[in-house]
């Protein structure tokens, strides 16, 4: 393989222990400047002060309202949705050994939003089913691309296409019950570019539960998806149990992938570009990779959140045309640099 | 210490091996050699209980290859596949991994697997490279980063997959000489091996597979001057004192 000089000059992923803290804790500190942002600007900015009052204001003070109503949601929401995506992307990367996957790619997202719009279509009165119907549709769709990887041996650019073929599928789906149940897609338009303009913490809280047992799940296995990256029979060789830690990897990303979808819609190339900005920064070791993705992701969402509620105000952008504006570009230049012959992942 | 009693493998409905009986001990270097598809591959990933067999059994020291607990069974039987993906990590994270059989639920290293990669490595000749991601190495310098992690598993027999394929020939002789050292030092050693002369040079048994039989099995030299390689290759071994060379059979005068 030809190495050029230039790539020798890049950024190397933090190495030592130390270095890999230190990343960690920057990343905090970038997800939570980009949460207060999001908590004070928007149509209207405030100071930190003002909102800290409002907390201790009756509910008929609109700062109080809007911060309690509008801002704390929309910013749960957008870390919460940012920080499970993305930590989708790198189980699902780590499952399949595949750096070109992420749950956005292989259509989970797609599976998830097509079941949480046919059980909002259909029992428009149960909200409640809604994170669980989209956990269900992200569990079955990225199981059956999974078997077909395992049982037809696809290479890992067939299997991409695979599941650009799934997801253009599940996605036609989507469009015919927008065709069918038009008017219980009000929000529809919302759903399927993802945004966070109307969501409520009731909504996220319905997913909470989901994202919650997927990130724990996650971490939990952390250490033994390290091992997949040796190929599965180097990793069966060392006695790990391949098929269950790939069931329950893909069990968390679509706990994760679904739970954010539920109330954030179809965000596109989160699950794709953070896992990949995680790694650069810290490694390739999961244990350390989960986390960073999580905070990047977290704090990337609130960035294009407020960008969309920034740039064009008072008009707003939905979120997921900022995030795929930039995250296209950015998986443009990842094929490039594999068509190169550097080997990514 | 790995034996194999009667063992037939099938594959897809097909009997890949029939009735494969040899072993091999302690302190011992042992080629699996045969012609093309004769099962060489599929005989190691059976050992290696990546596929089950159909009949026999297959007995590490001792006991049923089956009857070990996954992580058990990896504190006993190390196995390096041919085909490996380069994942972009450091080397010691990679010789690490070799203590995976050893870990508790926490999966953090102890002192002892710290002091185990270490001595893993020191072994190998890798020491120096700790630190490099494992994209950046050779070849022959990757392999040899792969066999100080087969090392670290610290079990007493390893099974080889045509592990110098791709290497130059100096790394060819590098790697053969440490899984020598390996085998002198009392570990268990079982490799496919392609170049007959290496098996030869190196080997202290040399196992014959044609066709998914055994066709023979003993010392490496005596074997050869019995006539089998040429059997079981259609060529003609030319045998000197101190090596071998091949030319095919219809040269022959």
């Amino acid at each position: 393989m030809h190495i050029s000089r230039k790539s020798c000059t890049r950024i190397l992923p933090a190495s030592s222990t130390e270095a890999k803290t230190a990343v960690l804790a920057a990343l905090a500190v970038f997800a939570l400047v980009a949460a207060l942002a999001s908590v004070r600007f928007g149509s209207q900015s405030f100071s930190l002060g003002q909102l800290i009052g409002a907390l201790w204001n009756p509910d008929s003070d609109p700062v109080r309202r809007i911060l309690i109503y509008v801002r704390l949601p929309r910013t749960v929401a957008g870390a919460a949705a940012g920080a499970a995506l993305a930590v989708a992307g790198a189980l699902i990367q780590a499952v399949l050994n595949n750096a070109m996957a992420s749950p956005n790619v292989i259509g989970v997202n797609a599976g998830a939003g097509f079941f949480a719009m046919l059980v909002a279509g259909v029992f428009p009165a149960a909200a409640a089913l809604v994170p669980a119907a989209a956990f269900f549709g992200a569990l079955a769709t990225t199981l059956f691309i999974y078997l077909l990887a395992v049982r037809a041996g696809l290479s890992r650019t067939t299997l991409i296409l695979a599941g650009v073929a799934v997801s253009s599928m599940l996605s036609a789906g989507i469009d015919a019950l927008t065709l069918l149940f038009p008017d219980d897609m009000v929000g529809a338009t919302g759903f399927l570019l993802g945004g966070f303009s109307g969501v409520t913490l009731a909504s996220v809280g319905a997913a909470g539960w989901y994202l919650a047992a997927g990130g724990i799940l996650a971490l939990f296995l952390a250490p033994d998806l390290n091992l997949l990256s040796l190929g599965e029979e180097s990793a069966a060789a060392l006695g790990l149990a391949v098929g269950r830690v790939r069931f329950f990897a893909i069990l968390a990303a679509a706990l994760l992938a679904g739970g954010a979808v539920s109330f954030a819609g179809l965000l596109g190339f989160v699950g794709l570009l953070v896992p990949h900005i995680a790694r650069r920064l810290i490694g390739t070791d999961n244990r350390w990779l989960l986390p960073a993705a999580a905070l990047t992701g977290a704090g990337f969402v609130l960035a294009c959140d407020l960008a969309a509620r920034l740039l064009f105000a008072p008009f707003e952008l939905p979120v997921g045309i900022v995030m795929s504006l930039l995250g296209g570009p950015f998986f443009l230049g990842l094929l490039l640099r594999r068509g190169r012959g550097r080997v990514y992942d | 210490m790995i034996e194999f009693e009667g063992v037939s493998v099938g594959y897809g409905g097909r009997e890949i091996l029939t009735d494969i009986s040899f072993s091999v001990g302690p302190g011992s270097l042992t080629a699996l050699v045969g012609p093309n598809g004769c099962g060489k591959t599929t005989l190691l990933r059976a050992a290696a209980r990546l596929i089950p067999h159909d009949a026999g059994r297959i007995l590490v020291d001792g006991k049923p290859a089956e009857d070990y607990r996954r992580r058990e069974f990896a504190r006993s039987v190390a196995f390096l596949p041919q085909q490996r993906p380069i994942p972009a990590i450091p080397v010691r994270s990679l010789v690490s991994h070799g203590r995976f059989p050893y870990l508790g639920l926490s999966r953090r290293l102890r002192n002892e697997d710290r002091q185990a990669v270490a001595a893993a490595m020191e072994a190998a000749g890798v020491a120096d490279w700790a630190e490099r991601d494992l994209r950046r190495l050779s070849g022959g310098e990757r392999q040899r980063v792969y066999l100080a992690m087969a090392l670290a598993q610290n079990a007493g027999t390893i099974l080889l997959d045509e592990p110098t394929t791709y290497l130059d020939l100096r790394a060819q002789f590098e790697l053969l000489g440490l899984l020598r050292q390996l085998a002198d030092r009392g570990g268990c050693v079982l490799l496919v091996l392609h170049e007959l002369a290496f098996a030869l040079r190196y080997s202290d048994r040399m196992v014959l597979l044609d066709k998914g039989r055994l066709a023979a099995a003993g010392a490496p030299r005596a074997l050869a001057e019995a006539g089998w390689i040429d059997r079981v290759f259609g060529v003609r071994t030319r045998l000197t004192d101190t090596g071998c060379w091949f030319e095919p059979k219809e040269e022959q005068g």
